[in-house]
């Protein structure tokens, strides 16, 4: 019950519960049970060791880390990953690299809840990475989209323009969400990729950064033979306010084209206010 | 006028063959129970360590398209949707599917969420009826109420997909209700294996007598009713050691209709749900394995016992007896189209188990298991089985039945407790043993009735009556 207790504080009152875990043993106790012979009492211990947040128990969570049972690792990783502790990151991105044996997604997932302290490493991966496990690759990419991290823009324009279709629209999309300039017009020239969903990552990445100087180039993105990229294209036009929304206008007047309607759409969808959802 | 020794030797042969029978199903079955038993435990050793927050704030959580087919659901409609939208999960579109119902459906709902029509593009990859009519509303902005022609509950699925968004569809039933954290838990292997994870079905329970507040289930309790309380052990038999162990095997071969989730990409590639079948979850499932055996693609599909979706069960012989009729021709239906299947090793576990399991013991068990309700009290009477025989084949039926059925609620108490009171399991194990007296057999009954309409071409869903959750 404590421990459930545990994981709701925050703050200073977090802080004196795991000073109580230590002072009453328990972390002692959890740190002894990883030595368990039984995968499901290790990762009992994992678990416990997570919510208790002791800097103890950094060292046998790093052990943790290279246990055989998957998940001992990746809830060890977790772990550490709780405790802002970034020692446990290179583990991490081997796992990554190994994607049949532990999920990218779920990897990355806990490297975001250390925050903008991540985003050194996982840039200096992504760049050792450029030829390597695609599935790890696409998440670095993510990450540093959802690290904010504007120093890896030179990095992530590289694979806009490279030769993998996936790792060019997570790249298009990690752009959006730095929201660097300096990526504009990549992005512009993304618009005409051989590949849909690269087209519709650009589109929203000018919406996100509302690139009024391009209003022209997501117009033409209007009429994608594909809708997730009309109605992105629409969504980012209608970010670029008064202008944007006007354009949007003119486009829904021309009766029967593909353009027109997926700007009444949207028109019709912001008016209710429910235009944000699929974007 | 008879040849006695051809009689004789007919009975003797047809009691041999009920007892292979007998004993194949049962070492099946008891060879499932054991498998599910460890693949629970070790489920639930793991889940419970599951940080559900983490997914819930993870940008990186798959969005998901849950649809909702409904026909003539007037009286549940509004509550089954608020229910829905009330479900914890970062990214989802609830898309209602009215299927040109005949009732105040659609009027309902109108008035219920303060629906507007949108104009909107739909891009028509899988075939469905015409759509009248895309309406949003502005109270609820993830939610999407398509009115189109009837055509079906596949038809309706079909539309849903078309119009949905998101990567991932979750195909419920509009009168079920998913409990508040049973999406997330439902897309924890999309997360796990993204690559490979195309359908993941979660867990069906019966409803009746659980109390219901504003579309949330308040107090899990046992039916107070004799055939819900039936089906209920029923559920928990082929849900808990069924499917699970199909799971564990790697040859699932339904994902209930009323709680599934797909990968979108897959359900388009396959042709989506098929139109005139009664079995179109069951059909679709089994094609979808046909088609990515055939081209070797490597791909995942599981149960997962803990996401639950609870679901009004029929307290009418009428009503159940029609229900049970369609499933049967459902799954005579999709085992037939997909024979090529069966026994044939590119198929792998799927052909060389799930079809001939399906096929054998679910398909023309309910005939084998009829004839052997003829065939043996007819040898014991001619005297060609004993009476110490006789009896001891009846209390062996009788008595497999009720350890499979108690296996079940076991499986139930070691993993997930969804019965707080001890009484509730004395409960139901008398309910394990009462329906092999009578109720399995009416149950066969229907079974091989289906068989019949089946041949007639039956496709017909038969009316079910729902009071809805309102009311409860």
């Amino acid at each position: 019950m404590l421990l459930e207790q545990a994981g709701e504080l925050r703050g200073v009152d977090r802080e004196n519960m795991t000073l109580a875990f230590e002072n009453l043993g328990y972390v002692e106790k959890s740190v002894r049970q990883l030595r368990s012979r039984t995968w499901w009492r290790k990762l009992n211990a994992v678990s416990k060791l997570e919510t208790m947040r002791s800097m103890s128990s950094i060292s046998p969570l790093l052990s943790a880390s290279r246990d055989s049972i998957e998940d001992v690792r990746l809830g060890a990783v977790r772990a550490l990953c709780e405790l802002d502790d970034t020692r446990g990151l290179g583990m991490m991105f081997q796992a990554m690299e190994n994607s049949t044996r532990w999920a990218p997604e779920r990897v990355a997932e806990a490297i975001l809840t250390i925050g903008p302290a991540a985003s050194a490493a996982v840039r200096e991966q992504l760049q050792k990475t450029q030829t390597g496990h695609l599935d790890a690759k696409l998440m670095l990419i993510a990450l540093t989209g959802l690290l904010r991290d504007a120093e890896a823009s030179d990095i992530l324009l590289n694979f806009l323009t490279g030769p993998d279709k996936e790792a060019r629209s997570a790249a298009a999309r990690a752009l959006g969400e730095i929201g660097d300039p300096i990526a504009l017009d990549k992005l512009q020239e993304a618009l005409h990729d051989t590949e849909w969903e690269v087209r519709a990552e650009a589109a929203r990445s000018l919406g996100l950064l509302q690139a009024s100087d391009f209003i022209e180039a997501l117009g033409e993105a209007l009429s994608d033979s594909r809708i997730e990229v009309r109605y992105r294209a629409a969504w980012a036009l209608y970010q670029m306010g008064e202008k944007g929304s006007e354009f949007l206008k003119a486009t829904a007047s021309k009766d029967g084209s593909l353009a027109a309607g997926i700007s009444a759409q949207l028109l019709a969808e912001a008016a209710l206010g429910v235009e944000s959802v699929y974007v | 006028m008879f040849d006695q020794n051809l009689v004789f030797t007919t009975l003797l042969f047809f009691n041999w063959m009920v007892l292979a029978y007998f004993v194949g199903i049962n070492i099946a079955y008891f060879g499932l129970l054991f498998i599910s038993y460890f693949e629970l435990l070790r489920y639930s050793r793991t889940i419970r360590h599951e940080r559900w927050r983490r997914i819930l704030q993870s940008p990186l959580t798959l969005p998901v398209s849950v649809i909702a087919p409904a026909y003539n659901e007037e009286v549940p409609i509004a509550e089954s949707v608020r229910s829905l939208l009330m479900l914890q999960y970062p990214r989802m579109e609830v898309v209602v599917v009215n299927d040109g119902s005949r009732d105040s459906t659609m009027e309902v709902l109108i008035q219920s969420f303060g629906l507007v029509k949108v104009p909107t593009q739909v891009e028509t990859t899988l075939n469905s009826k015409p759509i009248k009519d895309i309406y949003r509303s502005p109270d609820y902005p993830n939610l999407v109420v398509v009115d189109k022609e009837n055509g079906g509950k596949a038809d309706a699925l079909n539309a849903g997909i078309n119009v949905s968004r998101y990567g991932l569809v979750c195909a419920i039933d509009a009168d079920s209700l998913i409990e508040g954290g049973a999406l997330l838990r439902v897309v924890r292997p999309f997360l796990e294996k993204p690559r490979t994870t195309v359908a993941v079905g979660g867990i069906i329970r019966v409803v009746n007598g659980c109390d219901i507040e504003a579309g949330r289930l308040t107090k899990v309790r046992l039916p107070r009713s004799f055939l819900p309380m039936l089906q209920t052990v029923e559920y928990l038999r082929a849900f808990l050691f069924g499917r699970a162990g199909w799971s564990a095997l790697r040859s699932l071969l339904i994902i209930s209709g009323a709680f599934g989730v797909f990968k979108k990409e897959t359900v388009i590639a396959v042709g989506g749900y098929k139109h005139n079948t009664v079995g179109e979850d069951m059909e679709l499932v089994i094609r979808m394995h046909h088609h990515l055996r055939e081209r070797n693609i490597k791909y995942d599909m599981f149960f997962l016992p803990d996401p639950v979706c609870w679901t009004e069960v029929p307290d009418s012989w009428k009503i159940l007896g029609r229900q049970r009729n369609r499933w049967h021709r459902g799954l005579i239906d999709s085992l037939l189209n997909h024979r090529k299947m069966f026994m044939n090793p590119k198929y792998g576990t799927v052909g060389l188990l799930g079809m001939p399991y399906f096929t054998i013991f679910e398909m023309l068990g309910p005939i084998v298991e009829m004839s052997g309700y003829i065939v043996v009290p007819a040898a014991f009477i001619a005297g060609v089985i004993d009476l110490e025989f006789f009896i001891a084949f009846l209390s062996l039926a009788v008595l497999f039945g009720i350890v499979l059925s108690t296996g079940s609620l076991v499986l139930e108490e070691l993993s997930f407790r969804r019965f707080p009171r001890a009484v509730d399991l004395l409960i139901l194990l008398g309910a394990g043993v009462i329906e092999n007296l009578g109720y399995r057999q009416i149950n066969t009954l229907w079974r091989i009735l289906a068989f019949r309409d089946f041949i007639r071409g039956n496709t017909a869903w038969g009316r079910m009556e729902r009071k809805g959750f309102a009311k409860k």
